[in-house]
């Protein structure tokens, strides 16, 4: 049996409310999550220690999430790194602008089950942990 | 004989400019002195005529026309100066100068005294060859040294301030109205005087020292010329003035010589003059006006009437409707065009009872503010009839008031009224002319402000509506954003305990986060609905008062709050008194203010720093005794910017929504309005950007 080291998730959210439920179901299935609360704080951490996805909330303290965004993927070193918006913000015109600047999924926090994200992330970022040798 | 028609023109030309002059603006002393001036010049060149004309006055009273010579000489020229030096804004003007102006006062009527009575200034007057002639009295110096140093001194006034440095638009043309006043001094008055005074010594011919007296007509015409090419006084007004006098004159002594013949030809003796001099009399006031019509239609299609104001009003109103910004627009265009200022602005009355303009019209893109402590705003309401004009009123019980208003670079301020209750004011600057404001500008200007203000009113009404509409879209969208973020936590969670397995800990804590969602949501619908009829209704709330201990109320709050100051690290100081009265207050209320200020306390600090909370009471200066506490935190601080719109529903500064994106602001506003309930007051002290703030709120001690 190969013990790999399971996917890294950095969730940037400063709403106390939304990250318990978030946090409870990834740790659930067994995912490696680290929380930052402010969007300054985020970036940075995804700089110093790169995860493989990153959930990204919009409107944040310090630096909201298009910055964010945009910061990750000029810098080769995080570019590669897949970003997840979740988020209050359900105009188009934002969905719009943060695909383009290289979101890779686009969920609105009220519209959206939070099994939809967790299957999204399951398929799409199946954990080694979870696959039988 | 050409010559004598010549004098009548010159007389007839200055009396008329004189009288323009006056009657543009009979309250201005630079007008009257120069009307003075004008008149005693007109006099001085009658007298000067007729002292030499025997075969009209008879040669007995030839002596006394030279003695009026002399009179009128000497005012003329006194009047020149206090022209000058009121032109000038010279300080002899001022209050302290007062003495010296009566003793200068004094002097010229002592030389009319004895010119008129004693043969002081001159004597044995004689009729020789066609001339008169005199010798010069003992006092002949005096009389000749006043009478130069008053030219002269009027002369080195001017040419003083012509010396000014130039600094603005304004000054320059003031110092191209001084030089062509100044040249046509020079020229007059050294005409004059050279003449006058060598006559005594060197015979001249009559008709050429009489043309020494007509040249004062440089005067005239110079400061004419300084007048139509720099407005000195409103041109288009003393013309007018002019034409309908000439005409009147004309009028009359075609009039009375027509008649006095038509009459004359049934020779009904004295009648003869009785009958055209009873016609003139009475026909004399509707003539004036016919002939004022006759120049105005003439000459004048242009000048304002009534009838075009309220036409242009009209169609103003109708072109702009509820359309308050083109509304004011369009009407201070037409206060603009028709009476030729600068600039006219229109402030409105807002529901803090202040004045404000609806544009930025300041520097650095403010609008106008007056506070009901304005100087201006309580003579206004003191005399809602009065209008403020800085020409009109120049006592001194209104020093403070036109200074307020030169300060603020208006000329005129003027009420509009709405059902008797004034709902704004019309500031205008200066004419573009400099000219003050004559009586029928002032009348069309309460015309305008009387018919706008109706159209103005409704506008504004409009406005209000339209804004309290956008107060309620905002409402909407921002329940609509500020209830998803707890609805969605309740619906995760509960998505969670339905379709996953927990063990008992794990489900209590998700039950605990669905139940904090559900609260959260009730609290944020309180507080909106809350603001929400604040906003509309001025708050209907009540008080439910119990006796309270501060300090268990306190501890409730912070309680609340451990969890947010442990999660930034920040240290609660608190300093309560122990021994605190029980205060009578409504205790969800304050709960609510001391939980908005922490909460603000904690959500714009920066983590590892320390917030204090502070209670203490004190007595105010009329012996009632009150409570304050005050919650200090060393997070960002108020900027200025912030300082204006802090306690207003949905302000959120720059750097609150970086530091809190989620907040909708309206915590302050609700709970200075809790306070204020209360009978207290919430207040901040800001320690600089980046330095914190304090934020206090007092209730007033019951007494027992």
């Amino acid at each position: 049996m190969l013990m790999q080291a399971p996917q890294k998730i950095l969730i940037i959210e400063d709403d106390e409310m939304i990250l318990i439920p978030l946090r409870t179901i990834l740790e659930k299935y067994k995912f490696d999550v680290h929380i930052e609360k402010d969007g300054l704080g985020g970036l940075q951490y995804a700089q110093n220690k790169p995860p493989n996805i990153i959930l990204l909330d919009l409107m944040l303290p310090t630096m909201n999430g298009f910055q964010i965004l945009e910061e990750l993927k000029h810098d080769p070193h995080t570019r590669q790194i897949s970003v997840v918006v979740v988020s209050n913000l359900g105009d188009a015109a934002s969905i719009e602008r943060a695909l383009d600047l290289g979101a890779r999924e686009y969920f609105v926090k009220s519209r959206t089950l939070l099994s939809h994200i967790v299957q999204y992330i399951l398929r799409e970022f199946p954990n080694p942990v979870e696959k039988k040798a | 004989m050409s010559l004598d028609f010549l004098f009548i023109l010159v007389v007839f030309i200055n009396a008329s400019i004189g009288l323009g002059v006056f009657l543009h603006n009979p309250k201005h002393k630079v007008n009257q002195f120069f009307t003075a001036f004008v008149i005693f010049l007109d006099l001085w060149m009658v007298s000067n005529f007729l002292e030499n004309e025997p075969g009209i006055v008879g040669e007995k009273n030839l002596g006394l026309f030279l003695r009026l010579d002399f009179v009128s000489a000497i005012l003329a020229v006194y009047m020149l100066f206090r022209f000058c030096s009121n032109f000038v804004e010279c300080i002899i003007e001022s209050r302290e100068f007062r003495k010296y102006r009566v003793a200068l006062f004094l002097t010229v009527i002592f030389l009319v005294t004895c010119s008129l009575f004693t043969p002081f200034i001159f004597t044995d007057t004689s009729f020789f060859e066609g001339t008169v002639t005199f010798r010069n009295g003992i006092l002949w110096p005096l009389y000749a040294l006043i009478l130069a140093s008053l030219v002269g001194g009027g002369l080195t006034l001017l040419l003083r301030e012509r010396l000014k440095p130039v600094f603005d638009e304004k000054s320059r043309m003031r110092h191209q109205q001084i030089t062509f006043i100044s040249l046509g001094v020079i020229l007059s008055l050294s005409n004059a005087i050279f003449i006058n005074f060598f006559q005594g010594f060197y015979p001249i011919d009559l008709e050429i020292s009489r043309l020494g007296l007509y040249g004062m007509t440089f005067l005239v015409a110079f400061t004419a010329y300084a007048i139509i090419r720099h407005h000195l006084m409103d041109i288009s007004i003393i013309i007018r003035l002019g034409a309908i006098y000439a005409l009147l004159f004309a009028t009359i002594t075609f009039l009375y010589a027509y008649l006095a013949s038509l009459v004359g030809l049934y020779t009904l003796g004295s009648l003869t003059y009785i009958i055209p001099s009873l016609v003139i009399t009475f026909g004399f006031i509707p003539l004036k006006r016919l002939v004022e019509t006759l120049t105005d239609r003439t000459f004048f299609r242009k000048k304002y009437s009534t009838e075009t104001i309220i036409a242009e009003l009209n169609s103003i109103i109708h072109k702009s409707g509820l359309n308050l910004d083109e509304l004011l627009e369009n009407f201070n265009r037409l206060i603009m065009n028709f009476i030729r200022v600068e600039h006219a602005v229109i402030l409105l009355l807002n529901p803090q009872g202040e004045f404000v303009s609806h544009q930025p019209i300041l520097a650095n893109n403010r609008k106008l503010i007056l506070g009901r402590d304005n100087s201006i705003v309580e003579h206004i309401y003191k005399y809602p009839e009065s209008i403020i004009d800085k020409d009109h009123m120049v006592d001194v019980p209104h020093e403070k008031l036109i200074g307020e208003l030169t300060q603020l670079g208006f000329a005129l301020i003027m009420p509009i009224e709405v059902n008797r209750q004034i709902m704004g004011l019309y500031l205008i600057t200066e004419k573009k002319s400099q000219d003050p404001f004559t009586d029928e500008e002032i009348n069309l200007l309460r015309l305008i402000a009387a018919e706008s203000g109706a159209s103005i009113d409704n506008a504004r009404l409009f406005n209000e509506l339209k804004r309290v509409d956008e107060v309620k879209s905002k409402f909407i969208s921002i329940i609509s954003h500020q209830l998803r973020t707890p609805l969605t936590s309740i619906r995760w969670n509960l998505e969670l305990l339905l379709n996953e397995r927990f063990d008992k800990k794990e489900r209590q804590e998700l039950f605990h986060q669905s139940y904090q969602g559900a609260l959260n949501m009730a609290k944020n619908l309180d507080d909106l609905f809350m603001a929400l009829d604040i906003e509309e209704k001025g708050g209907t709330a009540r008080l439910k008062k119990e006796l309270v201990n501060f300090h268990e109320l306190l501890g409730e709050t912070v309680k609340e709050f451990e969890s947010d100051l442990a999660s930034k690290k920040l240290h609660l100081d608190i300093s309560v008194p122990d021994k605190l009265p029980a205060l009578a207050l409504d205790k969800e209320k304050i709960i609510h203010v001391l939980a908005i200020l922490l909460h603000n306390a904690i959500a714009y600090s920066n983590p590892v720093k320390e917030i204090n909370v502070v209670g203490y009471t004190n007595t105010q200066d009329d012996g009632i005794p009150y409570f304050v506490c005050a919650v200090r935190d060393q997070g960002m601080g108020i900027t200025p910017e912030d300082e204006k719109n802090i306690f207003s529903r949905f302000y959120r500064s720059e750097e609150a929504k970086k530091h809190s994106p989620n907040g909708y602001g309206l915590g302050l506003f609700v709970a200075k309005y809790f306070v204020g309930l209360h009978g207290g007051e919430l207040w901040y002290t800001s320690h600089g950007p980046k330095k914190g703030a304090t934020f206090s709120f007092s209730l007033p001690l019951e007494q027992k």
